[in-house]
């Protein structure tokens, strides 16, 4: 299959981009790493008149780190992300890229990208809302705030309107007093995770992020959670998920994911205190 | 129907020059195969999965099939056309000839650069670090082993070794 026909725009400034964009309305789209977007316009299942290139404008990539955190342009390549000497102080970063895809997607496919087509498996759009980030968000005319929880409402849905562009992902410096894991379960590395958590560890209390549910990132806390044996956090974990309803799609069943969301969040939690060297993907052999 | 628009792009392509004039849909796969001649660019799932569009673009591995040409004006884009001849291969073909890397050979131009751009980086991989690279390149023939094998050999070629 190949794309139906489109007016590509390369705007010289990002003043442009919104102008083109304003103009297009709903036949207008970004175009940022395009590793979830033109497989979707190969296959005709996107169908933009309109694309705007946001690859020419290098200004809206680069990370940035002050007393306040990091400002992550929405440019920035999952590559750049995953080795950026600006994130030791928060190495979850590093992992989740790392779990993104394969290397030539990782390549090209930026963070804001991941955002703005909020698929339910990605790593971003949990990572981040767990370590409370917000988004800067342009249009012509304007630019608002809005937290990365606000950002994804469900399913590849966003409370972006059309004319809207991230610019920049905000990270604030406060997430740093927590330890973070992360773990998703993939049947080979670098699919998309069939389920996934991102663990938050304050003392003994612990909230987790799931992806891969089916819907939007879900964030729900456990208080004392590090003083509880193993049944007890089975227990609790089930009970959190407990009002969310997983998904059943093609891959695995949603009765399936509720089950291998509590693995998932008990190995981000030994992730994020240290039980393992890294954040982990495991499928049959994991 | 209107015309469609085209337009006139710049391409750098194995070090060469190439001004090309294509529509803003055509993928940079079907235009360096097509207009480049770059025959060793192979197209196969086209949503990005496979691997076998596999260019380096600016050093980095990415999937051509999921790049406009219009995108790559301006970027240096290398093929395994570039690496090596009929008479002298390039020592990671030569690895690949020698422990088996491939069979059909329709991966192989993904994998041997995907390789090249690993060495580049990490001259003296291990097993675990060569399967991490290789990943996004699918073979449905080897069973992979020798593909990693393969590039083990490349490495200690590209050190001198025999």
């Amino acid at each position: 299959m190949k794309p139906v026909r489109f007016e590509y725009v390369a705007p010289s400034s990002l003043a442009e981009a919104l102008t083109v964009l304003d103009q297009a309305g709903w036949g207008g789209k970004v175009l940022a790493g395009g590793q979830s977007l033109v497989p979707m316009m190969n296959f005709r299942l996107a169908r933009p008149e309109v694309v705007v290139d946001l690859n020419p404008l290098g200004e809206l990539a680069g990370i940035e780190a002050d007393a306040d955190g990091w400002r992550v342009g929405a440019m920035t390549r999952h590559a750049a992300m995953e080795t950026a000497a600006a994130f030791g102080a928060l190495p979850v970063i590093a992992k989740a890229a790392r779990l993104i895809g394969h290397w030539a997607i990782r390549n090209r496919g930026t963070v804001g990208g991941s955002l703005a087509h909020a698929d339910p498996a990605a790593e971003w759009g949990a990572v981040l809302t767990a370590l409370g980030a917000t988004v800067d968000v342009a249009r012509r005319g304007g630019t608002r705030t809005l937290a990365v929880a606000d950002l994804i409402v469900g399913p590849l849905t966003t409370a972006l309107e059309p004319n809207e562009i991230i610019t920049a992902i905000r990270i604030p410096r406060a997430a740093t007093a927590a330890r973070w894991g992360i773990y998703e379960v993939v049947q080979r590395p670098g699919d998309f995770a069939l389920v996934g958590a991102v663990a938050r560890v304050a003392g003994d209390d612990a909230a987790w992020t799931w992806f891969g549910l089916g819907g939007r990132p879900e964030t729900r806390t456990v208080p004392g959670f590090g003083r509880m044996g193993e049944a007890d956090r089975t227990r609790a974990l089930t009970e959190a998920l407990a009002g969310l309803e997983p998904q059943t799609d093609g891959h695995v069943s949603g009765a399936w994911r509720r089950r291998v969301a509590v693995t998932a969040a008990l190995r981000a939690y030994e992730d994020a205190t240290g039980h393992h060297a890294q954040g982990g993907h495991g499928g049959h052999n994991g | 129907m209107a015309e469609p628009t085209i337009k006139t792009i710049h391409l750098r392509v194995n070090g060469t020059p190439r001004t090309v004039q294509v529509e803003p849909r055509a993928l940079l796969s079907d235009v360096l195969r097509d207009e480049v001649g770059a025959h060793g660019v192979h197209v196969g799932c086209e949503h990005g999965v496979c691997g076998a569009c596999t260019v380096l673009l600016d050093g980095d591995p990415v999937r051509s099939c999921l790049m406009f040409a219009v995108q790559a004006e301006g970027h240096e884009i290398t093929t395994v056309d570039a690496l090596g001849t009929a008479e002298q291969l390039d020592p990671i073909q030569e690895a690949f000839w020698d422990e088996h890397g491939f069979q059909c050979g329709f991966c192989t131009p993904g994998m041997v650069l995907t390789t090249k751009a690993l060495l580049d980086r990490v001259p003296d991989p291990d097993d675990g670090t060569i399967r991490d690279a290789l990943s996004g390149n699918l073979c449905r023939c080897t069973g992979y082993q020798d593909i990693v094998e393969s590039v083990q050999r490349a490495a200690k070629l590209r050190a001198g070794a025999r």
